[in-house]
Parts: structure tokens; C-alpha cells; sequence
């Protein structure tokens, strides 16, 4: 009868302690792996493990980053292809919107257009180029139409549903508060088809930039696509991977500032 | 179609015109279409007549290897997802069940999958040149990302009630991975399986399009652009959406199943 | 305190010395259990009843061995340190695994039975039959109500003949006809297959009409306020006036813990539009 069932509970917790092991896992753990990488990384071309052509110094790559930066090319292409990005973005947000809350709104309008619509929604943007190229040329023009059909296609799905999907119980509250049609708006409308359109927005965006990453890469004599074939063409890996990374950072802030004002949107789904 | 029954003399001079709603935008554009290019109002190497598609599919497939441009294609799709698809779920188990190695390599994975996929293939075609291995890397990488992320979600997500379960009937960590973890994660592994499969047809496209060595779809219609044949084109979208809703139809029914105890 | 064991006596079947457990939430220490002793003889049925975050619930973790605390748990003469399978629990949900079958869950409770096939089988055929659900042996847990769903989660419970069966307010969750319904086939099956049963509830009707010992628990810090031995015969009515004498008492016992009633709320503040 002496068992003792368990042992004492965990450790005492020392402030500074934790300051540390909160700064460890938030930082230090992350980096660890990639750390380990670009060791290996820079081992192996050290040691020509592998050639030049395939892997070059990560000092190289570091090197290229600062040439464009410094040099202001950088934010020549990355101008270019936000400037592209934002037009056609702008350009199918617009569109979208309309359409879809048109098809929310009359329901003839949407027996009409829906199936076409989803006929063209299937073809993916990639496959539109090469079509759209033969009709359009290989100017701007082709890039906002890409970008645009992009972001189109997400804003009108969202939207058109935003509208059929608000509660019917919110709109008898209404009734029964006898909300006239601008309270309506404000108070139940607006709060209940804001976040799905929203999300629909976002996704937009996201899809925006992949389009335009392709149409760069297809089609085109600057922007940050550009920049990664044209690195390609001339075995530029260190260029190659710093226009990677660029990508991809651009693309994680967009989407990161839009999840924020998201979540703000939405906070009232977040309380808990 | 015809509507006889109800207030006929209303419907009688509409009874041509009966036409399912979603159809009649689709037809009244096809037949802008034809006239425009019978009548030559718009340049006809702009807007073949749809005869000129249709023979131009018949050619492809009687004389030209249009079955053998499919076939590669739609091999290179098959062996890139099924590899992608289990490097995928491999790896995603190895990052939901296990809180260390989520802990080390997951932000490097969450910011890697950033980098839009088509930004891959430069990169991918330094290092494994221009050939078929070279795609099929590609389609590899384009399945594996949905798959890996949602297979972290998956495992990641099983409640903690259902794993209690395990333990009050004294189960193995085996036997919780076997029979809680991994059913629950089921759902969401199939997700990223069915985004895979959409996924690794794009990649499949757009890989051809970079690298247009060899048969292909995607080789096909880059070909019919830099020959400015526009039915050559427009068949070869044409196919390509086709074949990625069958595609995608397929998925569905097999998801379907493998989930009944879900739904239904 | 009648009912409550002797610290020193000789342990019962299940019996609890001077169990404590202390949570720490936000550098804060709070006692859930101070100082539990209990003893639960074999072939009876001890229920727990006390207002909810008096550690009830925690308690029967603890036995379950799905947490620890300071003390002893001996249960059948072996300490509780981790679930055993001679130990069957049944929480307030079901928790039925949804992608497994009425008959492939309760089966879940031989899957580290030492039983071959024919044997697994034949259990859970005749569980599900004691609980009537025989007829629902291929449905999936979506397919079902929450009544039935719970008694699926009783029979994979008690499918591998546990030596004591633990109940987390298995009826909580569960409508008032279906409860009263659940109550009573659970003192049957509790008969019939001659368990010992220990459930915890906040429902004061419940502990006595299933207990033929009752233990009313205080909160802050969660204690053992009285014990009560309720000697009536089985199967019970929940009209019987014995049965409301006894609920009186564990009311009364549960007022002195709650205290004299608090005012609540300023009815004059909210203004009412003419």
C-alpha cells in the first residue's frame, strides 16, 4: 500500500528558463533543419561531390541576392510582375464580383451561365495559354487576361454562393426585429456574405500569382518568371534559386496579409 | 420537351425554342462561332470552322499519333502521381505522428510549398536534364505537396477522445497508429490523393510545355501554336480539360466508396 | 462519516488511499482531489455524484488509469498505474470509432483479448444482444441515435468481461426518456452479468436510483463530503418513496455545500422599450 500512483507534478517553471525554451522552439528548432542543409549544401560543392552546373556555392547564391538587390534589378522585375500581378488581379476581382453576385442574385441569369462557366472553369489556366497566345499575341495583353481569368474563376464561386448561403433564420430575426431593408443589409447581409467572398478574394490572388509565375515563365522578356528561365537558358543556378525563393516569399506575404484581415473578418467565428 | 398538358396555346410558338437554359448560351456562342468563320467576318486561322476541329482530330487520330501523344502523357501523369502520392503520405505520417520531426523539418517544408510548383521546373530541368526523367520529377513533386500536407493535417487532427479510447482498452502505439490514427486520417489523405491526381495532370501539361521533347499532349499544343494550326490548338485544350474531368469524375467515385462509413 | 472506510482497513476490491491531484494552471495550484478514500466492494454498484469541477470526473480518470495522482488505486490487489483491460470505461460521449461497424467496435474491446476467433465472435454476438442491438450489427455509428450509440460504447465496455466497469456520466449527453430508458437496462445488465459498476454523474436521481452506495463530492477543493448506503432491492422503481427519501438527503447534503442561495442578477437594469 505503499504504491505511490504517481510521481510529483512537472517541473517548476523559472521564468528566464522559459524565456529561452520558448525562444529555442520558436527559432532555433526551425532553422536547425535547413541549417544542416546548407551545410551539407555547401560541403558538397566544396568538395565537388557535385559539379558546378548542378549545385553551385551557397555563398554564390547569397552573392546573386545581393548583385540584384544592390544592383536594382531586383526590384525592376519584381515592380514588373506586381505591376502585371495587380492589373490582372484588379481586373478579374472586378469581373468576379459582378458576375458572381449577379448569378447569386437572379437565378435565371445563373441557370444561363453556370454550365458554361464551369465548362471554362475546368480548362486550367495552363492550358489557356498557349490558346490565348495564338489570339492575343505575346504582349501585356496576354499576361492581365491570364492573370485575370485566374482570379475570376474562385471570386465567382465564392460569390455567387455567398449570397445563397446566408442563414434563413438570420434574415427571420430580421422580420421579427422588423430591420428595414438598410438594416437588413448592414446587420445580416453584409456580415454573412463578407467572409465567404473574402475567402473567395484570397484564394483569387493566390491563384493570380501562380498564373503569373507561368505566363513569365511561357511568355515573356522580364518579370520574376522571366528572370528564372532566363537563368535557366544560362545554367545561372545561383540566380535560379534566389528567383525560387523570391517567388515564393512574395507569394507567402500576399496570402499572409490577406489571411489577416481574414481572421479579422471573421473574428466573431475565433472567440474561444 | 414538348409540354403539352399545361396552357398549350401559350407554348406553341416557343416549342422550337424549348431549350435547357444551360445549354443556349453554349449554342447561341457556337453558332456565332460557325457563322463568323463560314462567313470569314473574323479571320479563320483565328476561328477554324468547328468542321476544321473535328477533322483535324480525325487526322491527328487516323494519320498523326494523337493516341500516342495521350498515351505519354497520360503515362508520365500516372507515374508521377503514384510516386508523389506515396512519397506524400510516407512523409506526411512521418510528420503527424511524430512531434520531433514536425517540430525540425515541417517550417521547411511550409515555406518550400510556397514557391509556386511551375517555378520548380527550371530548377528541375538543370538537374535532371531535358528528359523524361525530368517530367516525370516534376509531376512527382506537383502530387507529392497535396498529398504530404494533407496527410500532416490528417494525422495531426484525430481527436484526442478517440485516441483515449485506444488507451483505456490498452492498445500499442501500433495498434493506435493501425486502427485510430490512420482511419481517421483517411479522409484527408484522400483530399490531398484527389488534389494529387488534378495536380500531377497540370504538372504532366505544363512540364511538356517547358520541356517539348518526346510525345506528349503538352508538346502537341505548343507545337500547334509555334505552327499557328489553331485546330491543332483548340483540340488539344479540348483534351486536355476533358481528360482532366474524367480524371477528377474518377476520383470522386472512388473516394466516394473508400469513404462510405463517412456519408450516405 | 458512515460508509467511509478506515484509512488502515484491510483494502476492498477497489480501494483508494489518501488520493490527491493537483493541477497547475497558469503557475497556479489547484487541488482537484484532496485526500480520497474510498473502498468499492466487488459485485456492487458506487455511484459518484457532486456538482460539476468538484473532481469527480477526474477521480474516475484516475482509476481508469488514464491520469495519475498522489496516493494508491488498488484495484483486484494490483496498483492502477496504467488502463488494464480489466477495466472497462465508458465516457459521456460514445466515442465509437465512425469508420469502424456497430459489431467491428465492439469488438474493439477484444483486440487485445487474449480469445480466439470463434470466442470473439460469440462475445460480441451476445453483447450486442444485451443490449438489443443485434439487429444493428452492420451499421455504421452515423447510422445511429444517441441512445444507441451509448450502448453500443457499453457493450464494447463490458465485451471483455472487466472486473469493474467505469461510467463517466455515460447518460449526460442523452435526452430524458432515453436516459430513464438506458438506467434501466443498465441495472440489468449490471445484475445479469454480476459487474461492479462505479459512475459518476451530477444527476442526483440517477445516483440513487443505481447506487447501493451513494458518494456525494464537494468541490474546491474536490473531497468526499458524505457517503450514503442505499439498501434497496434491484430492479427499482423511480417511483418508489424510498428512493425520494434518499434524494432528499444527498440534496440537503449538496445545499450545506452549495451554501445559502446567492442573488442573482438586477432585473431593474435591463430597460424594457415602451
Amino acid at each position: 500500500m505503499t504504491d505511490i500512483v504517481s510521481s510529483p507534478i512537472s517541473t517548476p517553471s523559472v521564468p528566464w528558463l522559459e524565456r529561452v525554451q520558448r525562444v529555442v522552439t520558436a527559432f532555433a528548432i526551425p532553422l536547425a533543419f535547413p541549417a544542416v542543409l546548407v551545410l551539407l549544401w555547401h560541403l558538397a560543392s566544396t568538395y565537388e561531390l557535385m559539379p558546378e552546373q548542378i549545385l553551385p556555392y551557397p555563398a554564390y547564391v547569397w552573392d546573386a541576392a545581393v548583385d540584384a538587390i544592390v544592383g536594382g534589378d531586383l526590384l525592376k522585375q519584381i515592380s514588373f510582375s506586381a505591376g502585371r500581378v495587380t492589373a490582372g488581379f484588379i481586373a478579374g476581382a472586378v469581373a468576379g464580383l459582378v458576375l458572381g453576385f449577379a448569378m447569386g442574385f437572379w437565378h435565371w441569369l445563373d441557370d444561363h451561365v453556370r454550365p458554361l462557366f464551369t465548362a471554362i472553369s475546368q480548362v486550367p489556366t495552363i492550358g489557356w495559354i498557349p490558346l490565348l497566345m495564338l489570339f492575343l499575341g505575346l504582349g501585356e495583353a496576354l499576361k492581365i487576361v491570364i492573370i485575370a481569368k485566374a482570379a475570376f474563376i474562385p471570386i465567382v464561386m465564392n460569390s455567387s454562393a455567398a449570397l445563397r448561403s446566408i442563414p434563413p433564420g438570420y434574415l427571420e430575426v430580421a422580420r421579427i426585429f422588423r430591420f428595414n431593408k438598410l438594416q437588413r443589409l448592414r446587420l445580416v447581409i453584409l456580415p454573412a456574405t463578407v467572409p465567404p467572398v473574402f475567402t473567395g478574394i484570397r484564394y483569387g490572388l493566390t491563384k493570380a500569382w501562380t498564373a503569373l509565375v507561368a505566363v513569365e515563365l511561357l511568355a515573356s522578356s522580364e518579370g520574376l518568371g522571366y528572370q528564372l528561365n532566363w537563368a535557366r537558358q544560362m545554367f545561372w543556378l545561383d540566380t535560379m534559386i534566389f528567383s525560387m525563393i523570391l517567388i515564393g516569399l512574395v507569394g507567402f506575404v500576399m496570402d499572409h496579409i490577406l489571411a489577416r484581415i481574414e481572421v479579422r473578418l471573421q473574428r466573431w467565428k475565433l472567440t474561444d | 420537351m414538348t409540354d403539352t398538358l399545361n396552357a398549350p396555346d401559350r407554348h406553341a410558338g416557343r416549342k422550337s425554342l424549348n431549350i435547357p437554359r444551360g445549354w443556349r448560351l453554349p449554342i447561341l456562342l457556337l453558332i456565332l462561332w460557325q457563322v463568323s468563320s463560314e462567313f470569314s467576318l473574323i479571320d479563320r486561322r483565328f476561328l477554324p470552322p468547328l468542321q476544321d476541329i473535328v477533322a483535324a482530330g480525325w487526322k491527328e487520330l487516323t494519320e498523326g499519333d494523337l493516341l500516342v501523344h495521350i498515351a505519354a502523357s497520360l503515362g508520365r501523369d500516372i507515374a508521377g502521381f503514384v510516386m508523389g502520392s506515396i512519397a506524400g503520405v510516407a512523409f506526411g505520417t512521418l510528420l503527424g505522428i511524430s512531434k520531433i520531426a514536425d517540430r525540425f523539418i515541417g517550417p521547411t517544408f511550409h515555406g518550400l510549398k510556397q514557391i509556386a510548383v511551375l517555378a520548380w521546373i527550371p530548377i528541375i530541368s538543370v538537374w535532371f536534364g531535358f528528359a523524361e526523367s525530368a517530367k516525370i520529377a516534376f509531376v512527382t513533386l506537383a502530387a507529392f505537396l497535396p498529398v504530404a500536407l494533407n496527410t500532416i493535417e490528417g494525422m495531426q487532427s484525430i481527436s484526442p477522445q478517440i485516441i483515449e479510447v485506444g488507451r483505456s482498452l490498452c492498445f500499442t502505439r501500433r495498434q493506435i497508429f493501425l486502427r485510430a490514427r490512420l482511419p481517421s486520417a483517411l479522409p484527408s489523405i484522400m483530399t490531398g490523393i484527389h488534389l494529387a491526381l488534378i495536380y500531377s495532370w497540370l504538372a504532366t501539361v505544363g512540364a511538356e510545355y517547358f520541356m517539348a521533347v518526346g510525345p506528349g499532349l503538352g508538346g502537341l499544343i505548343i507545337s500547334g501554336r509555334e505552327h499557328f494550326e489553331m485546330d491543332v490548338v483548340m483540340l488539344g485544350v479540348l483534351l486536355l480539360g476533358l481528360i482532366g474531368y474524367s480524371l477528377n469524375k474518377i476520383a470522386e467515385t472512388v473516394e466516394a466508396r473508400l469513404l462510405r462509413w463517412r456519408d450516405g | 462519516m458512515p460508509g467511509s472506510p478506515d484509512p488502515s482497513a484491510r483494502p476492498g476490491y477497489l480501494s483508494i488511499r489518501h488520493l490527491n491531484k493537483v493541477f497547475r494552471v497558469n503557475d497556479r495550484r489547484l487541488q482537484a482531489l484532496l485526500d480520497i478514500n474510498l473502498d468499492v466492494e466487488q459485485g456492487s454498484f458506487v455511484t459518484i455524484v457532486g456538482a460539476s469541477g468538484c473532481g469527480k470526473s477526474t477521480l474516475l480518470r484516475i482509476v481508469a488509469g488514464l491520469e495519475t495522482g498522489e496516493g494508491t488505486v488498488i484495484h483486484d490487489g494490483k496498483p492502477v498505474e496504467e488502463p488494464s483491460l480489466n477495466r472497462g470505461l465508458v465516457f459521456q460521449e460514445a466515442r465509437l470509432f465512425p469508420w469502424l461497424t456497430v459489431e467491428q467496435n465492439v469488438a474493439l474491446g477484444l483486440e487485445n483479448a487474449s480469445a480466439d476467433a470463434r470466442t470473439r465472435e460469440r462475445l460480441v454476438r451476445e453483447h450486442l444482444e444485451l443490449v438489443s442491438l443485434t439487429d444493428f450489427a452492420k451499421a455504421y455509428p452515423r447510422q445511429l441515435s444517441g441512445g444507441m450509440a451509448q450502448r453500443v460504447a457499453i457493450a464494447r465496455g463490458i465485451v471483455n468481461r472487466p472486473g469493474l466497469l467505469l461510467l463517466d456520466e455515460p447518460f449526460g449527453a442523452l435526452d430524458a426518456f432515453t436516459r430513464a430508458h438506458l438506467q434501466d437496462e443498465l441495472q440489468h445488465i449490471w445484475e445479469h452479468e454480476h459487474l461492479t459498476a462505479l459512475l459518476v454523474t451530477h444527476d442526483v436521481d440517477e445516483a440513487v436510483l443505481l447506487g447501493n452506495r451513494v458518494v456525494v463530492m464537494s468541490p474546491r477543493p474536490g473531497r468526499i463530503a458524505r457517503v450514503i448506503d442505499i439498501p434497496l432491492a434491484y430492479p427499482r422503481d423511480r417511483r418508489s418513496p424510498d428512493l425520494i427519501y434518499f434524494r432528499n438527503q444527498i440534496l440537503d447534503e449538496l445545499d450545506v455545500i452549495r451554501g445559502p442561495r446567492p442573488v442573482t442578477g438586477k432585473a431593474r437594469d435591463i430597460k424594457v422599450p415602451a
